[in-house]
């Protein structure tokens, strides 16, 4: 569905509209992302020594260092990227699909839930928060259930190992997770031709297989694409840190790390992009592997 | 009753049912939270001061919706002294050019590798599609330097930024621009158009749905965004970063009402276009595989 055939006699306009149509976006790709990551990379392998730029490895010795060492920042802060990670990967993700399912079952009220749903996306992120702290603040009855008088986000009280200002945010991504991938998968299972399901509903297949068993493998591959892009952020995967507590508390995650050394104007950025330069390395071999496996899995359930 | 009709016409066994009620229950459990954000956003606007600190969690005892007016002077930034006013003139020019450049950018850059064959068209898709699972972790120091370096923070230059055409869009729109026939454009060139022309005249209107509803995914996101702003516009406060900074700056002694009334004024216009485009949008998103 596309022009063929070629002129023998270059023609100038077509190339002239072609260049027009491209270069501006070809630019900003050129600037603001080749070359940003590619200094993002230099800048990793250079540090300042007596008031000088010098090359080498020093930023990330003094990474594995610290990392190792007795008191770390960056422990706590992978342990939180990684809670926030599979709190959207095995919580979020598994209700989206059974909210989608109910939804695409036209559920009483449907149209109106998946609004409600939807909602979150729409609302400004410091909307949402300024609101949900005040309800989980100081003199809140959530924060009295807990027993924790200065509010669930500024304690360092713990549950099941995490403290409750960690857990106060997990909650709010799961409460404001759902929206996108909700619209997609909802897209997704509301292609699926009418005949397969009623053919389904004949030979009398119950809920549960009928999700299993046939929705299940029908998106598959907007799921692998969900997924995927869920492992794509495993490392930057976090709560709205900067509006809710800025890494106090127990809620450091490494992306906040990052955005709060660049906000920091006496903050060693060198030393930033070689953290995470360690971080995209770790996560691009996992990112690769996942999606191979999802196209594994998917072409032995193709129908 | 059209919303009581589920699954189809079939009658459902007990046990369905059962399910259905409980997950109808839960549903109804999350709207009310989200209609209680509301509404207790809208409550806290109305209230005195000292009644919003006092009373948090009750009806207002007086319906001040002055407080609403009041909002705009009063709701400022603290580093730049904008007020409301200014932070919505930011607020619509940033999110306006944002979104009209990067919509652009991917329209025209889809439309040219979908249906011209040039060389390196192959690399443009490929590159997007490896763009899309880069797990890159730490390019914001490096990105936050160029853009000091090139001295367009705290200027409209900012929007150079957005002028991005690689990507989630132009994936979007590249299946749109493959699906659609090349005989519309071989029909309007027998009748004379040039390139320009066909384009804007006759392939451009036909992908309108798919374009609108990523216009508004788009416009939402970049009124919302707070952290590009917070970054690179310290000077020019858009409303997610004016009154982000202004609730932080003032704890102790806030005026939670202004607060409040702002953030209702602030996600007024956001609400409006959802609740007008709301059928394009759910209709129009769609994501198959990742396959190159």
């Amino acid at each position: 569905m596309e022009e063929v055939g070629k002129k023998k006699k270059h023609d100038w306009k077509r190339t002239a509209f072609i260049v027009g149509m491209c270069i501006v976006p070809i630019l900003h790709f050129l600037v603001f992302y080749l070359y940003v990551n590619f200094d993002s990379v230099m800048m990793a392998f250079r540090y300042l020594e007596d008031g000088e730029l010098v090359w080498g490895m020093k930023n990330f010795k003094v990474f594995f260092q610290e990392f190792v060492g007795p008191v770390s920042e960056f422990r706590p802060a992978l342990k939180n990227t990684i809670i926030f990670f599979c709190t959207s990967l095995f919580v979020v993700m598994p209700l989206t699909l059974m909210i989608a399912y109910f939804l695409y079952k036209k559920i009483a009220g449907y149209k109106f839930y998946r609004v409600m749903f939807f909602l979150p996306n729409i609302l400004s992120a410091v909307v949402m928060t300024i609101v949900y702290a005040r309800l989980v603040g100081r003199g809140s009855p959530i924060a009295n259930m807990f027993d924790a008088p200065a509010g669930l986000l500024a304690t360092d009280r713990y549950w099941l190992g995490m403290s409750y200002p960690m857990l106060a945010i997990v909650v709010y991504t799961i409460w404001t997770g759902f929206g996108t991938n909700l619209i997609l998968m909802s897209g997704a299972m509301n292609r699926i031709p009418e005949e397969v399901l009623e053919a389904a509903r004949l030979d009398g297949v119950g809920m549960v297989r009928e999700l299993v068993q046939i929705i299940l493998p029908m998106v598959w591959p907007t799921l692998t694409t969900l997924i995927v892009f869920t492992f794509v952020g495993i490392f930057t995967a976090s709560g709205p840190i900067l509006l809710f507590t800025k890494g106090q508390y127990d809620t450091l995650t490494i992306s906040y790390w990052i955005l709060s050394v660049v906000m920091n104007p006496a903050g060693d950025v060198r030393y930033a992009s070689a953290v995470g330069l360690v971080f995209t390395i770790v996560a691009l071999p996992i990112v690769l592997f996942v999606k191979w496996g999802m196209e594994k899995l998917q072409a032995a359930t193709e129908y | 009753m059209k919303l009581l009709k589920i699954n189809k016409g079939k009658p459902k066994s007990l046990a369905q049912r059962i399910v259905f009620g409980i997950i109808f229950l839960l549903f109804a459990a999350y709207a009310a939270s989200m209609i209680y954000v509301g509404v207790f956003t809208f409550f806290s606007a109305l209230k005195t001061h000292n009644e919003f600190v006092s009373k948090m969690f009750d009806l207002p005892s007086e319906w001040l919706f002055m407080n609403f007016v009041n909002a705009f002077d009063k709701v400022t930034h603290p580093a730049s002294g904008t007020n409301m006013v200014g932070m919505l003139i930011n607020s619509v020019w940033y999110t306006a050019g944002s979104t009209v450049l990067t919509i652009a950018c991917s329209t025209t850059l889809a439309y040219a590798v979908s249906k011209y064959r040039f060389v390196g068209r192959n690399l443009i898709y490929s590159i997007s599609l490896v763009m899309m699972i880069l797990p890159i972790v730490g390019s914001l120091p490096a990105q936050y330097k160029l853009i000091m370096t090139l001295g367009i923070d705290n200027s409209p230059a900012i929007l150079l930024t957005a002028c991005s055409g690689f990507g989630f869009n132009f994936i979007v729109l590249y299946g749109f621009f493959q699906s659609l026939s090349w005989s519309y454009a071989e029909a309007a060139f027998i009748d004379g158009a040039g390139h320009l022309k066909t384009f804007v005249q006759v392939m451009l209107p036909q992908a309108m749905p798919s374009i609108v509803s990523l216009v508004i995914l788009s416009a939402i996101g970049t009124w919302n965004d707070y952290q590009g702003p917070l970054l690179y516009l310290q000077n020019m406060p858009t409303l997610a970063v004016g009154l982000y900074e202004f609730q932080l700056n003032t704890v102790y002694d806030m005026d939670f009402p202004s607060l409040f009334a702002g953030l209702l004024i602030s996600v007024l216009p956001v609400l409006v276009i959802f609740v007008v485009f709301q059928e394009t949008i759910m209709s129009n998103t769609v994501a198959g595989g990742l396959k190159g």
